[in-house]
């Protein structure tokens, strides 16, 4: 159980940090506030267009789910709603990670592959979603963790279940 | 041997005993993602974050990857092949033979989409532009019906639907749609009324761009197509609401059985995603390259430029474009999406070009997407929907001009 109490703090910073950023985007993208960038991090994976206000949506409904989850994390529907916000996550990292292979991949058009050219759409800076990634994939140990409970609750009813029946047969007999 | 009811139901009871397993029913991790992702407050920011993933990996997959790999075979080997090998070629398309010009077309031009002779232009936005977008779309198309997402979409955006006299089910047609009208028009057929479907259709046709024509508005205008989606799902609807409030006919309700969600296997996309893409090769390719070679014909007669000077009056006033935007308009009606390649080589400001595209969009589907109106709907539908197409091109057409100018684009 400390276990889903810790998760439910962890869950709630996450999806804090996660809102705060889709705020940061949305706010980019309708020109509230400048486009910012360092060596390591970039707000937006494309250059401004329709899309970036489109993620600033999808980031901000992202964090605000986690974060509603983690309040009742122990309850089976906050922690799906958790899981939700988490999979949005997840679709973001997964479109920024694929733009990196398909980027690497193409060649840009000239079938001339280099190891520079291969490698460097691997390198930083990485965008909003890519470095929430790592911190949002913690989602997956509480999955099994609550797969397997499930298992065992299951498991410990059929027992009482089969030893209740044979006692009833031993009684019979 | 004969059972008596009794012995029947000790023999259940036996069965039963060693078959069937109790215990407490407890909702899976998937029974309650599966509850929450039709519920509006969890189930739309889902939806927008799918929708989001939907066009990122047609955008990404389909037209920067597939394209970028396609467009050497044809830039680098093929056109330049042709240029030099079909004989009658000139230093111009004038001093060019007629064959020449229709196979290859203007042997100046610098990129693919210019050159407008059917071997070239043609094969080259058949295959290297046309084909990997609708192969991607299909893709995801494919793992969102085969995960069990699709009934729950359906069923997300059933009240908006209602709307507009449709139900959710009109989704699948509207998505399928975003790939090749063809296949959407057909869908149609899940609809429950001829009100519902003949409203689909129309509506389909005027406002719903094509994966190929996606394509290549991303090709031509990429930092617009944004806005003229929007456009053209605002109008959809508004044209929805005029429609249901005119056409005769009923609006029933649906019941929708929702899956559980499933892990999708490999071998089904791919079965699917194949037999998806051989209707379109089919259907299709031979539909763009008899429309460049139909086109080319009437530039060559000159047809195309009597159109453009009759309805240049038109489109220079009330749609504030070239005259020459006619040639393109007359190729969307076999095409959509080599009519806006085609205006990418027209010179346009950047407002007319947005305009133009916005013209191409809403003008009349593709031949082929007529003859299955026809074929679904019969004559009298498809004149029904004819005259949609010449209030909406004109009201929306119009309106497109007013908001570009408005925004100081």
């Amino acid at each position: 159980m400390d276990n889903w109490k810790g998760g439910s703090v962890y869950f709630a910073v996450l999806g804090a940090v996660t809102l705060w950023f889709g705020c940061w985007e949305l706010a980019t993208s309708v020109g509230i506030t400048e486009l910012w960038a360092t060596e390591w991090f970039k707000l937006f994976p494309e250059s401004m267009d329709w899309m970036c206000l489109w993620r600033g949506i999808v980031t901000f409904f992202a964090g605000l789910l986690i974060m509603w989850g983690a309040f009742r994390f122990s309850d089976p529907e906050g922690f799906g709603t958790s899981v939700i916000g988490v999979i949005m996550l997840w679709i973001l990292a997964g479109c920024d990670i694929l733009k990196m292979i398909c980027g690497s991949l193409s060649g840009q058009g000239s079938w001339t592959y280099t190891l520079y050219g291969f490698l460097k759409y691997y390198a930083p800076p990485y965008p909003t979603a890519t470095w929430l990634l790592p911190f949002s994939l913690v989602m997956i140990f509480f999955i099994v963790s609550w797969g397997k409970g499930k298992e065992k609750e299951q498991k410990a009813i059929i027992a009482d279940k089969e030893s209740l029946s044979s006692t009833k047969k031993e009684e019979t007999v | 041997m004969t059972l008596t009811s009794d012995e029947r139901w000790d023999l259940i009871d036996k069965i039963t005993e060693k078959t069937v397993r109790f215990g407490k029913y407890e909702r899976s991790l998937k029974d309650i993602v599966g509850e929450l992702t039709v519920r509006p407050a969890t189930g739309i920011p889902l939806a927008i974050a799918v929708l989001f993933g939907f066009f990122s990996f047609f955008f990404t997959f389909g037209l920067s990857f597939l394209m970028m790999l396609l467009d050497p075979v044809f830039s680098k080997y093929l056109i330049p092949w042709l240029v030099q090998t079909v004989p009658g070629g000139g230093p111009t398309l004038k001093e060019s033979s007629l064959l020449y010009g229709i196979l290859v077309g203007e042997p100046t031009a610098l990129h693919a989409f210019e050159y407008f002779g059917v071997l070239t232009s043609g094969l080259y936005v058949a295959i290297g532009v046309v084909l990997p977008a609708v192969f991607a779309f299909y893709i995801i198309l494919t793992i969102l019906e085969d995960t069990g997402y699709m009934p729950r979409l359906v069923t997300l955006i059933d009240t908006v639907f209602h709307k507009i006299g449709l139900h959710g089910f009109a989704a699948v047609p509207m998505l399928l749609s975003l790939g090749c009208n063809i296949p959407g028009v057909e869908a149609t057929r899940a609809l429950e009324t001829r009100k519902q479907r003949f409203m689909m259709m129309a509506l389909l046709g005027v406002f719903i761009p094509c994966g190929a024509q996606l394509g290549v508005m991303l090709a031509v205008v990429p930092e617009y197509v944004g806005l003229i989606l929007l456009y053209c799902i605002i109008s959809f609807f508004i044209a929805g609401f005029v429609l249901d409030a005119i056409t005769p006919g009923r609006s029933p309700e649906i019941l929708i059985d929702v899956p559980p969600y499933r892990a999708p296997t490999w071998r089904n996309i791919a079965r699917k995603v194949w037999h998806r893409v051989e209707g379109f090769i089919a259907v299709a390719i031979p539909m763009v390259l008899a429309g460049v070679l139909v086109v080319n014909i009437l530039y060559w007669v000159g047809v195309i430029g009597w159109i453009g000077s009759v309805l240049s009056p038109m489109f220079v006033y009330w749609f504030g474009v070239p005259e020459e935007t006619a040639g393109p308009l007359v190729m969307a009606f076999l095409r959509k999406d080599v009519a806006v390649a085609q205006i990418s080589a027209i010179k346009m400001t950047v407002a007319q070009t947005i305009i133009a595209v916005t013209l191409v969009t809403i003008y009349f589907p593709c031949l082929a997407t007529f003859i299955m109106i026809l074929k679904e709907a019969g004559v009298v539908d498809l004149l029904k929907c004819l005259g949609i197409l010449i209030v909406s091109f004109f009201i929306f057409g119009g309106l497109m001009q007013g908001i570009v100018s408005v925004m100081g684009v």
